[in-house]
């Protein structure tokens, strides 16, 4: 695991940089996908998830789940197009394990993902040190979170 | 200098009154200026959070009153509203909104607050969203993203209807609905003093000042009467009003204000009703079949414990079984939406 600006992140994992979320590769163009840690902390404690019909077509950055925190209801888009195969039940029942575990408490699944969609992700330890480090400073200077 | 264009629909339909805003922020691109909106809506009807059941409404209550349900795409429980109520909303490009759901209130509501302290109310934005004076909530608060626009949407209640609130909502029991009346008069505050035409006035000189922008009175554009429109078909659709699916729920809880809730969980032997306030537990009742412990005894221990799941565990412990089942039951009751 990686340590950038206080906040722990997969190496192992891709991210969508403009919605905080990773994305982890399962193979087959099957990916699974949940909030990073910015993405949790700033999101404020979730109440709760519902997602997009199973089976769902979905373009890059149309709405796979709708989320509610602090009586925001907010969209959160696909990182990449793929259909949707499976939500993680888990997150529906508890939506508070998302702030508390975001790795764990994964959102949902999709298939037929191109693999160069997939790419086209951050990826690798230099290149998550460098986005990541950057999107902390700014939030911190945009007072979104402490400093 | 930047714009703030300020739409004031003035006296609408419910249905109105609910699309126009979201129609609003879904027409809204990522360089259009701010668009501060406000309107009344010319009858009383109810209106409900995305994630909310519908069966948390008294729904032959509704229908014996007249009174509309609508789902709205952002946040919160149900609400009565009337033309003693004056909305208003302040809708910006996504990208400009601030990414932390604290600081988009502080942002988007802080005007509020300030317009309302012009006008000598002493308001305050407490609780992250809600907007307070003397102790009271006096704004009904709630945002979500739209398309690409992030909408704050508010209130100001110059009378409040606590009666018809009480009656619409969907409560095990008349204890629980008093219960929710008694609250809603002790930590509800309205502004009767004030008129529309002022607070309109001072809120749009509090968002102008605090965007930096001059004002524009404007009209819908055609895109936003559009989108208006079809929001206005969406909302309007009883699979839309159905909501989308959602877990199980664990209990009944009426929330009034942050701090202040009852909650409400039957079943296997047991009745349990509590009553939050300021976040501690002010008044319980419990009913448990084949208890080592009188119920009595439980309630009085359960006065002034804070209300969050480990105070709670810690002053039930000592009696056994029997405190963890009253433990068990409140559970869910402490996460409050």
């Amino acid at each position: 695991m990686l340590t950038v600006a206080g906040y722990t992140l997969d190496p192992a994992l891709r991210y969508e940089p403009a919605t905080n979320v990773w994305v982890a590769d399962l193979g087959d163009g099957r990916v699974r996908v949940g909030l990073d840690p910015l993405g949790a902390e700033t999101s404020g404690d979730i109440v709760a998830v519902s997602f997009a019909a199973s089976g769902a077509a979905l373009a890059a950055g149309e709405a796979m789940a709708i989320i509610e925190a602090a009586k925001f209801v907010g969209p959160l888009a696909a990182p990449v197009p793929g259909r949707l195969a499976a939500v993680n039940p888990a997150v529906i029942d508890a939506p508070g394990q998302i702030n508390a575990d975001p790795y764990g408490a994964w959102l949902a699944e999709l298939d037929g993902v191109p693999a160069d969609r997939l790419a086209a992700l951050v990826g690798g330890e230099a290149a998550i040190t460098a986005w990541f480090a950057d999107a902390v400073a700014r939030f911190r200077a945009e007072g979104a979170i402490a400093q | 200098m930047p714009v703030l264009r300020r739409i004031d629909a003035g006296s609408v339909s419910a249905l109105r009154s609910q699309a126009l805003w979201h129609g609003i922020a879904a027409a809204m691109g990522p360089e259009d200026p701010p668009v501060l909106s406000f309107c009344r809506p010319e009858e009383p009807y109810v209106c409900l959070g995305y994630h909310r059941r519908l069966a948390e409404l008294d729904l032959d209550a509704c229908a014996a009153r007249g009174l509309p349900v609508l789902r709205r795409q952002i946040g919160g429980g149900p609400v009565y509203l009337d033309a003693d109520q004056l909305f208003f909303q302040l809708t910006l490009p996504a990208r400009r909104a601030p990414a932390h759901i604290g600081r988009l209130y502080e942002r988007m509501l802080g005007p509020a607050a300030a317009a309302l302290c012009r006008l000598g109310v002493p308001a305050r934005l407490a609780h992250t969203n809600d907007i307070v004076a003397g102790g009271r909530k006096i704004s009904g608060t709630g945002a979500g993203q739209i398309g690409d626009g992030v909408v704050v949407v508010a209130n100001v209640m110059f009378a409040f209807a606590h009666e018809e609130m009480a009656a619409i909502l969907s409560v095990p029991d008349q204890a629980m609905r008093d219960e929710c009346l008694r609250l809603m008069r002790a930590h509800l505050g309205t502004l009767p003093r004030l008129d529309p035409d002022t607070v309109t006035a001072a809120l749009t000189d509090a968002y102008a000042d605090a965007l930096g922008a001059t004002v524009s009175d404007s009209a819908l554009s055609d895109a936003e009467l559009a989108a208006v429109r079809d929001w206005e078909r969406r909302l309007d659709d009883p699979a839309w009003t159905a909501g989308p699916p959602l877990p199980a729920s664990a209990g009944r809880q009426v929330k009034i204000r942050a701090g202040v809730w009852v909650y409400d969980r039957r079943g296997d032997g047991l009745a349990v009703q509590i009553t939050v306030e300021d976040g501690r537990v002010v008044r319980a009742a419990i009913t448990l079949a084949d208890a080592g412990v009188d119920s009595a005894v439980l309630e009085r221990a359960l006065i002034g414990v804070a209300a969050e799941a480990g105070a709670l565990a810690a002053r039930l412990e000592e009696f056994g079984d029997d405190g963890v089942r009253v433990r068990d039951a409140l559970a869910p009751g402490m996460v409050v939406r």
